[in-house]
């Protein structure tokens, strides 16, 4: 249904050619998920400001860019691009990330703030990897780990903002890309929505970002975060996380969605098809298939 | 010969009705629940949408998919832990027979599921069989004992009926034995009509210091259901979880009875898959779904209308009368017994007059013997079992290892009424009609 790809890089370099590397492993996966392509990547962290991507429109037509600088004005935006249908400046990095989401999507409907964090960039886009490539150039982008997911929408609607990865708004630096189904997400959504929290779109994945963000909030780290997910979530997920210093993967109680990894002293890979790996990650090495219910976390 | 042709509104039945009370000055009087035929929206006007392309569906025998049910979180400190969601309903040892009472406790504990006591107090027995038996505290008293309280599972306190909410229940003379006189303290052979509201409390914000004294009475351990008859269920609902219940009971009207008006079974209260909507509106709009649990009980016959009301967010079901049916109600044995009451099996709802064909509504020491407990209590656990693994499938089914995981949106309405009712598409359309 989709394709789903990780990749961690160990030691210490933050700066390595990882959109390049994210980029390929999701091309391999391209037929996989013809509606739409996105990726979240981990760059060098830059301290005392936050970076945030936001949708200006689903169309690109971005004719409220200016009322977007000017709401975040008060957060100190600084530094703003435009590409395609994103903005993306940095704010201080003691920002209310809330506050400043309600300010910044009061300007319009479709306005979402897609990302923020000290590290986390997401970019998504409508169409293949390649077509994500040819808008963001997202092989210039760096840094040490990321995600990348290329979707065929199954229930939910075709736009950027029902496709992956997934932040959890509000949280800064976590993003989730799923494979796979969540069969009770309409009880968690409204469990959650009773305490106010808001979705965004009606993509079932959506609630993974939710509930890990939640779970972290409340103190736990990511790997026992995502182990709850193999008794809270149902359905079927293979599923990858990342936080600013973490990365890891979840498999479903019943193994109903492909994943596969290699490790070795240089990296972590985790993808939906080996092949995706194999294309992007010469050298000599073992992938073997994740198991139901393994949950594997790294961390820099 | 030209076609006879009786009117469409004064019926046979109707004809009869009017005859009866002319001769008689008094109203209807029978056991069993609504007889009308079923013209509002009820779970068969909802089908389920299994796993196809969009979602992959579970095996039946490899991949588990637990029935464990845990009522009683919010306060309580010992939760009652149930092996599957269906729970049998409470019915009074009086409206019972002694062999249907023990025969329900044992088959309940044979699937590790629960019974309920009922009006008329706790029988020992019962206690000694049941694995989690819930004591009912109605505005009778009948048989009330702070001691039997203190060694139930859960207290049921309960507001109202199903079958006749805002009128208390009934045990004719027929059925008030020497027995259940005693247990009930009154004189035998004489029509009881227990109080139509608790003498206990004037309404919800009095009901509050009742949960309180029911937490005090049982030490803060058990949890405190309260029960009511499906009226005003939103805000009924949202008292009820406001006056600290842990678990909330809603009984639709095609919820059975003992003894009750015909036309309060007929005439009264809103039908139960209406209930369980307008309950969980009030729970997640209270902001306790999932924290208050909600059992949903009112004519349901088997798994696929349990697992509808659960979808719906129903988190148990009781069921009553099917259980009744599991012990042998309006089976075709001792037909001439049934002639006797001027009804046959299938048509049978003389539970009133104590006559009960085969041993379950009597207290006739003869024909209860014709309820044999062992053989009772096998069909009560089979029946129990049966429904258990139909839910099961219908949630596998729909990609689901754990049954309480069902959705409204696992489902589709089949009438433009179950679609308003239900805020769920219409078969056929994407649209939510009433919307």
């Amino acid at each position: 249904m989709c394709g789903i790809v990780g990749y961690f890089e160990r030691g210490q370099n933050t700066a390595g050619p990882l959109g390049k590397t994210v980029l390929k492993m999701l091309e391999a996966l391209a037929c996989r998920g013809p509606d739409s392509a996105g990726v979240a990547l981990f760059g060098p962290p830059k301290p005392g400001r936050f970076l945030a991507r936001v949708k200006a429109g689903e169309d690109g037509a971005a004719d409220c860019t200016a009322a977007i600088a000017a709401a975040a004005e008060d957060f100190g935006a600084s530094d703003l691009t435009q590409n395609g249908a994103f903005l993306r400046f940095a704010i201080r990095d003691n920002s209310d990330v809330p506050a400043f989401l309600s300010r910044v999507e009061a300007v319009g409907r479709e306005v979402e703030v897609v990302s923020v964090g000290r590290r986390l960039e997401i970019v998504k886009q409508v169409g293949s990897p390649g077509n994500l490539e040819h808008t963001f150039a997202i092989s210039n982008l760096r840094g040490s780990h990321g995600l990348g997911h290329t979707r065929l929408s199954t229930e939910s609607i075709v736009d950027i903002s029902h496709s992956q990865p997934f932040w959890s708004h509000g949280y800064p630096d976590l993003a989730i890309v799923h494979n796979g189904h969540i069969t009770n997400y309409h009880q968690l959504r409204r469990r959650y929505g009773q305490h106010g929290v808001r979705f965004y779109t009606e993509n079932d994945s959506e609630v993974i970002a939710i509930y890990l963000a939640r779970q972290l909030q409340s103190g736990l780290g990511l790997e026992a975060a995502m182990r709850g997910m193999l008794t809270d979530l149902d359905g079927s997920f293979s599923c990858l996380a990342a936080t600013a210093s973490e990365f890891g993967f979840v498999k479903d109680p019943f193994s109903l969605k492909p994943l596969v990894f290699t490790e070795t002293s240089e990296f972590v890979a985790v993808a939906t098809e080996e092949i995706a790996i194999r294309l992007a990650l010469p050298g000599i090495y073992d992938v073997r298939e994740a198991q139901a219910r393994e949950v594997r976390v790294w961390r820099r | 010969m030209a076609t006879l042709q009786t009117s469409g509104i004064f019926q046979p039945g109707v004809i009869d009705a009017i005859q009866a009370k002319a001769e008689t000055g008094l109203y209807a009087m029978r056991g069993f629940g609504t007889l009308r035929e079923r013209r509002w929206a009820t779970f068969d006007d909802l089908t389920f949408l299994p796993c196809s392309l969009t979602r992959i569906p579970l095996e039946g025998y490899r991949e588990k998919c637990s029935t464990k049910t845990v009522l009683g979180t919010r306060f309580a400190r010992k939760p009652i832990e149930l092996e599957i969601p269906v729970m049998i309903t409470g019915m009074s040892w009086g409206a019972l027979s002694y062999n249907a009472k023990v025969a329900l406790a044992k088959g309940a504990a044979a699937v590790g599921s629960s019974n309920t006591t009922g009006d008329g107090g706790m029988l020992a027995a019962e206690r000694e069989h049941s694995r989690t038996l819930i004591y009912e505290v109605l505005p009778s008293r009948y048989g009330i004992n702070i001691h039997h309280m203190r060694m139930a599972d859960a207290i049921e306190l309960t507001v109202g009926q199903g079958a006749k909410p805002g009128t208390g229940g009934l045990l004719l003379g027929s059925k008030v034995s020497e027995r259940i006189a005693q247990q009930r303290d009154l004189p035998v052979g004489v029509d009881q009509r227990s109080p139509a509201r608790h003498p206990d409390f004037l309404g919800p914000d009095d009901m509050i210091l009742k949960v309180e004294e029911l937490r005090e009475a049982t030490d803060w351990q058990v949890p405190i259901f309260i029960k009511m008859g499906a009226s005003r269920v939103y805000d009924d609902v949202k008292l009820a979880a406001k006056a600290g219940a842990d678990v909330i009971v809603v009984d639709g009207m095609e919820g059975g009875t003992g003894a009750s008006p015909s036309i309060f079974q007929e005439h009264t209260g809103i039908p139960t898959l209406a209930a369980v909507c307008e309950a969980r509106a009030a729970l997640e709009d209270s902001g306790l779904y999932g924290e208050v649990q909600l059992i949903i009980a009112g004519g349901l016959r088997d798994g696929a209308d349990a697992a509808k009301a659960m979808a719906l967010g129903a988190d148990a079901c009781y069921i009553g009368t099917a259980a009744l049916i599991a012990l042998n109600c309006n089976k075709p044995i001792y037909i001439e017994d049934y002639a006797a009451l001027g009804t046959a099996p299938h048509a049978c709802h003389h539970c009133h007059t104590g006559r009960c064909p085969v041993g379950v509504t009597t207290q006739d020491p003869e024909l209860m013997q014709r309820l044999n407990i062992e053989e009772g209590a096998e069909r009560v656990r089979n029946l129990l079992y049966a429904m258990t693994l139909e839910i099961q499938m219908i949630a596998r089914s729909c990609g689901k290892s754990d049954v309480h995981h069902l959705e409204p949106e696992d489902m589709a309405a089949l009438s433009l009424e179950a679609s308003a009712i239900c805020g769920l598409p219409l078969a056929g359309t994407r649209k939510v009609f009433g919307r």
